[in-house]
């Protein structure tokens, strides 16, 4: 399997190459992107704590006798949760 | 005293591409160090044909990487056209927006999405596509970076993107709006040589264009 094409304009020549990317710019940028999807799932597992959380309080706040309008007024919105999923190119 | 705006370069990509370079964009014998304050602008025209599966992420993501300056805390706002065609105002979407910290790369998806997607063509149960028509089938936006260096307040860039996503799931919504902006005190008095676009997961498709330019106190070329 060849690697990822790159292309590189040199500002003080004008010039522009194609080339492949070497196996160390391939390996840093797969590298690099699960590094990325890991800190997306930390935050995703976060969220899901804090929005647990949110649920519970608009329950509490809503056996209180407050309406869903009240309570949502009150309470803040869920956090968001990301999906985590690379594409693969074509 | 800075010089005049003055232009870089040019690429317009002739394949499929992973990773886009401008190498030697500091004059020669300069680097960062070398300035006080400088500018760079920085503007893309890419296109994708890549459908994401609700207009939102996961989708073809980038990243802009300087070499030796990370540690970039990112803010990040995208603008959803909820509803144009009525003539309501637009929106500001709650998805993808994002905020984090210390990132090594400026702009860089998932966290700070730096999106390019595109709807579904011509598909009544998913909506149809408003900046492009059924016998075009992809989706070009442009991005616009301004990359700055202030004395001693470290590096900055700003983003902003404007058509670089449509959305399916909706009868007439998409993603037309983007910005971001970030900072960064590591490295601000380091020496990058280059400026590298990344296509973190997907490639910008041939035809791309992107367009660099530099207002330093040295234009030597």
């Amino acid at each position: 399997m060849t690697n990822p094409i790159v292309s590189s304009h040199d500002c003080s020549t004008g010039i522009t190459t194609e080339r492949e990317m070497t196996d160390e710019e391939t390996e840093q940028m797969r590298a690099s992107t699960q590094e990325s999807l890991k800190q997306v799932e930390a935050e995703n597992a976060q969220n899901v704590a804090a929005n647990a959380k949110l649920a519970t309080t608009r329950e509490k706040f809503l056996g209180m006798g407050l309406t869903q309008e009240e309570v949502d007024l009150i309470v803040p919105a869920d956090q968001e949760v990301r999906p985590v999923e690379v594409a693969v190119a074509e | 005293m800075a010089q005049p705006w003055q232009f870089l370069g040019y690429q317009k990509l002739a394949s499929n591409t992973a990773g886009v370079y401008f190498t030697n964009w500091f004059p020669a014998g300069t680097n960062a160090s070398s300035y006080w304050d400088f500018n760079y602008k920085l503007v893309m025209e890419t296109v994708t044909n890549y459908s994401g599966a609700n207009g939102s992420e996961p989708g073809p993501y980038y990243r802009l990487n300087i070499n030796s300056v990370y540690n970039w805390d990112v803010v990040a706002y995208s603008q959803h056209d909820d509803n144009q065609a009525s003539g309501t105002p637009y929106q500001w979407s709650a998805y993808p927006t994002a905020t984090t910290n210390g990132r090594p790369y400026a702009f860089e998806q998932p966290s700070t999405t730096w999106i390019m997607n595109q709807g579904t063509n011509n598909d009544a149960a998913n909506g149809t596509r408003r900046y492009a028509s059924g016998e075009d089938d992809t989706q070009w936006g442009t991005t616009e970076v301004s990359y700055t260096k202030q004395h001693s307040t470290g590096h900055s860039m700003r983003m902003n993107s404007f058509n670089v996503q449509s959305r399916v799931n909706g009868t007439n919504q998409c993603f037309n709006g983007y910005q971001a902006t970030c900072g960064t005190l590591t490295g601000y008095n380091v020496a990058p040589a280059e400026l590298y676009i990344n296509a973190a997961n997907w490639q910008f498709l041939a035809g791309s264009k992107f367009w660099l330019w530099g207002c330093r106190t040295t234009n030597d070329y």
